[in-house]
């Protein structure tokens, strides 16, 4: 029926149903909490399946679900994904698993980490550090040459480790690994380190 | 790191200070990511697909595809 199409409907729809793990780990790194980034997912789906015919067969799924949802993102910051400013107790209840708020709390001082970073810093390094990408692919899916993707993910590795350094260095002193602790220290770390990440 | 331009001022460039490797970056990224695939997927996202097709699968009828 569908002359164009690489995958029937059923196949379809297997597929993105198995991306949508993945597409709600990349919505989640670029909205500031859980339910914007499922409303993206959500969004990203309806727009994958009315453009479906336009998936070309024995490419990635992947890649291609995840440009949707950047386009969408991208497309319609203005509808605030990303507006709030990052509260401690959002990134918690983002990322802080019940059964070890230990990890929890590394994890939000990377989210922090994360969020002061630029935009394209951030998502190649979402894209090729979290998500496993090859730089191929990170570079198909931002729609840049492939040695953009390579410099931005170095840049933003230098940055994230001077930043999560200091902070983790704050929280050892410490003894226990409470956030509030080294809360304040940390925002001060990493509003110098925005100024530094940010030089062209 | 291909600008030649830069100032020197990246304390953080030398390994001295790097304790934090790339490799302890890449598995909290990773951890942070995981940990999201692994969530179990709340139905709403099956139901919107069903929804989109039946929706298709209607108009097509009546309409007999319609534009």
């Amino acid at each position: 029926m569908m002359a164009g199409s690489a995958l029937s409907t059923a196949e379809f729809k297997k597929a993105l149903l198995e991306s949508v793990p993945h597409l709600r780990a990349f919505a989640r790194s670029l909205c500031n909490d859980a339910t914007a980034a499922d409303d993206l997912v959500q969004d990203t789906m309806l727009r994958a399946w009315k453009a479906r015919d336009s998936y070309a067969a024995n490419t990635s799924f992947r890649a291609w679900s995840f440009t949707i949802l950047r386009n969408v993102f991208y497309s319609e910051k203005r509808r605030s994904w990303r507006s709030t400013e990052l509260s401690p107790e959002i990134a918690e209840r983002t990322l802080v698993s019940a059964d070890n708020p230990a990890k929890g709390v590394e994890l939000v001082e990377l989210r922090n980490a994360l969020d002061h970073l630029p935009d394209d810093q951030r998502e190649a390094i979402i894209l090729v550090g979290a998500g496993g990408m090859a730089y191929e692919e990170a570079a198909q899916i931002v729609g840049c040459a492939v040695g953009t993707i390579k410099s931005r993910v170095s840049r933003a590795r230098k940055a994230l480790a001077a930043m999560l350094d200091g902070d983790m260095a704050l929280t050892r002193v410490a003894g226990a690994p409470v956030i509030v602790s080294g809360e304040g220290a940390f925002r001060n770390i990493m509003d110098q380190f925005t100024a530094l990440s940010r030089e062209s | 790191m291909s600008e030649t331009g830069k100032h020197n001022k990246k304390p953080e460039d030398s390994p001295r200070n790097r304790r934090l490797g790339n490799r302890a970056i890449g598995d909290k990224l990773r951890q942070m990511y995981e940990g999201v695939v692994a969530e179990s997927v709340p139905d709403e996202f099956l139901q919107l697909l069903d929804e989109a097709e039946a929706r298709e699968h209607d108009a097509n009828r009546a309409a007999g595809g319609e534009t």
